[in-house]
């Protein structure tokens, strides 16, 4: 089967991804700062092997040696799933330029240096895929959180040049726009957030499923646009959020 | 990818699915499909002969149904409901396909020929739309509905203004049904297909060409030089995306566009 890369594995969406790659029988290596957690991860029983790969994508040397590991180890790469995020939410007067620096070079830098590393791999590849986690905070907006959107944002135009530039080459590349996923990510906002509880109702009652959703509502997504049956789907966004921003 | 019978999933195992403009192109291509996929297939289409000659090539006719439907219709789309309902028993899955070209410049369009555009391909979707998301309701287990809107669904272009009309118009149908049906779990999204290869396409071509004095091949070359894949999609490369839709695969997804198009609108 496949190897997939990724990045920001050991909890939430990138978690319930490297599980469903793994049990269609894909080898995964799985790279998070969160190193432990990611050898659990990685230490699950299911159909496709997995490594885990200490590896803090704020820094670009990561980038490149978890790139370099995955094709060690599996001897090949089809797919790069860049997951790994940054929310902080602080009123605007709060942030510090290393504070902004820090959530565009794990948002948006690295997914473009991810591109740039894996590239030479994928292009041998029959199958090669490049999905980066966006969010429906691209097309959306919330005070307090000006780098997060922009960054996210950010990834819409960044899939799109990358599209244009390795389309030709065999390499699909788009992201994924999960909308509320009921995970422990979007704590800085609900902590941000007056009365918690009431913001949390008041946004659930606007999306037209009624609920948040989970990671495993986003799996299909990301395993469809790594498949061959998505061959020619490429510089889009695939929405995941129950109907929040159709509305 | 060749379709091996074998290698595919029966991921649509038990799915009774309606699609409309059935006959030929994207409508069969997407039925093809989702009975190799174990999903009992109604072709509707406006055209009988065509349509049953194409029912015919599907390989399990145990599982096909054919009704020649003017999708204009609302008695005629209701008859084609209770068809589906004593053959099958129930529906999972709408497919509002049927649509027709027209390509003219806005100043030059007569007006019964707009009427004709937006009618089936706006007006028409909506009938096929309301008469099976009722039923789907009514059955109380959720569903999927389809649309298939097109590139010209999300910007316009030279000679596009009635079809581009009616595809922008399905996206903004497409968006209220979903916020409507999504307390009964049923699911509604539109695909966005881009320069496809078909037999219109290719008849365009020589068209194109004879009116502007180049070859054939120079005026595919200039289409596909904007195409960043390199070529255009072929209607297996639709049918994924159909069966996603359509599948447990696809979950928390409603009120959106696919666009399938070889990164054509990136540029």
């Amino acid at each position: 089967m496949g190897v997939v890369l990724v990045a920001g594995g050991a909890t939430g969406i990138g978690l319930a991804a490297t599980r469903a790659f793994r049990a269609r029988g894909d080898s995964v290596l799985l790279a998070d700062k969160n190193f432990p957690a990611a050898q659990q991860a990685a230490a699950e029983t299911l159909s496709g092997h997995c490594t885990a790969f200490d590896a803090d994508i704020v820094n670009l040397d990561a980038v490149n040696a978890s790139v370099d590991a995955c094709v060690r180890t599996y001897g090949s790469l089809d797919s790069v799933f860049v997951n790994a995020g940054v929310l902080r939410s602080m009123p605007l007067e709060a942030w510090t330029p290393q504070d902004w620096d820090l959530s565009m070079a794990v948002n948006l830098r690295a997914p473009f240096f991810y591109a740039q590393s894996a590239a030479p791999h994928l292009k041998r590849s029959d199958n090669a895929t490049l999905i980066f986690t966006s969010s429906t905070g691209a097309m959306r907006g919330h005070a307090g959180m000006p780098a997060y959107h922009a960054s996210k944002a950010g990834l819409i135009g960044l899939v799109r040049s990358l599209a244009d530039e390795l389309s030709p080459l065999g390499i699909r590349v788009n992201c994924i726009c999960p909308g509320w996923i009921d995970t422990a990510f979007n704590q800085p906002f609900w902590s941000f957030q007056a009365d918690r509880n009431a913001a949390m109702k008041d946004l659930v009652s606007k999306i037209p499923a009624r609920r948040q959703g989970t990671p495993d509502d986003v799996t299909g997504a990301i395993l469809f646009l790594a498949s061959p049956a998505a061959r020619y789907i490429t510089g889009t966004s695939v929405v995941v959020d129950g109907g929040y921003t159709a509305v | 990818m060749a379709a091996n019978q074998a290698q595919i999933e029966p991921m649509l195992k038990g799915k009774v699915a309606f699609i409309t403009g059935a006959g030929q192109g994207i409508g069969l291509a997407v039925a093809r499909a989702y009975q190799e996929r174990g999903a009992s297939v109604v072709l509707a289409d406006i055209a009988r002969e065509t349509l049953e000659r194409a029912a015919l090539t599907l390989p399990d006719q145990k599982k096909t149904l054919a009704i020649a439907l003017d999708v204009t219709d609302e008695a005629q789309t209701a008859s084609a409901l209770a068809q589906t309902l004593a053959r099958f028993g129930h529906i999972d899955c709408v497919v509002a396909n049927a649509g027709i070209l027209v390509l003219k410049h806005v100043v030059e369009l007569e007006l019964a020929a707009w009427r004709r555009v937006i009618d089936i391909n706006l007006t028409g979707a909506f009938v096929t739309a309301k008469v099976f998301a009722r039923q789907l309701i009514s059955q109380g287990t959720g569903g999927r509905v389809i649309f298939t809107s097109s590139l010209f669904g999300l910007r316009g272009g030279v000679e596009n203004g009635a079809y581009s009309a009616s595809k922008f118009g399905l996206i903004g149908l497409m968006q209220s049904l979903a916020a409507e049906l999504a307390r009964h779990g049923i699911l509604v999204n539109a695909v966005c297909p881009g320069q496809m290869d078909t037999a219109m396409m290719q008849a365009l071509f020589v068209e194109r060409a004879a009116l502007t004095n180049r070859t054939r091949a120079a005026v595919e070359g200039a289409l596909l030089s904007r195409i960043p894949v390199g070529h255009l999609g072929k209607l297996e490369d639709l049918a994924g995306i159909y069966v996603y839709l359509a599948s447990e695969l696809c979950q928390y997804t409603t009120g959106q566009s696919f666009t399938v198009d070889g990164g054509w609108q990136v540029a």
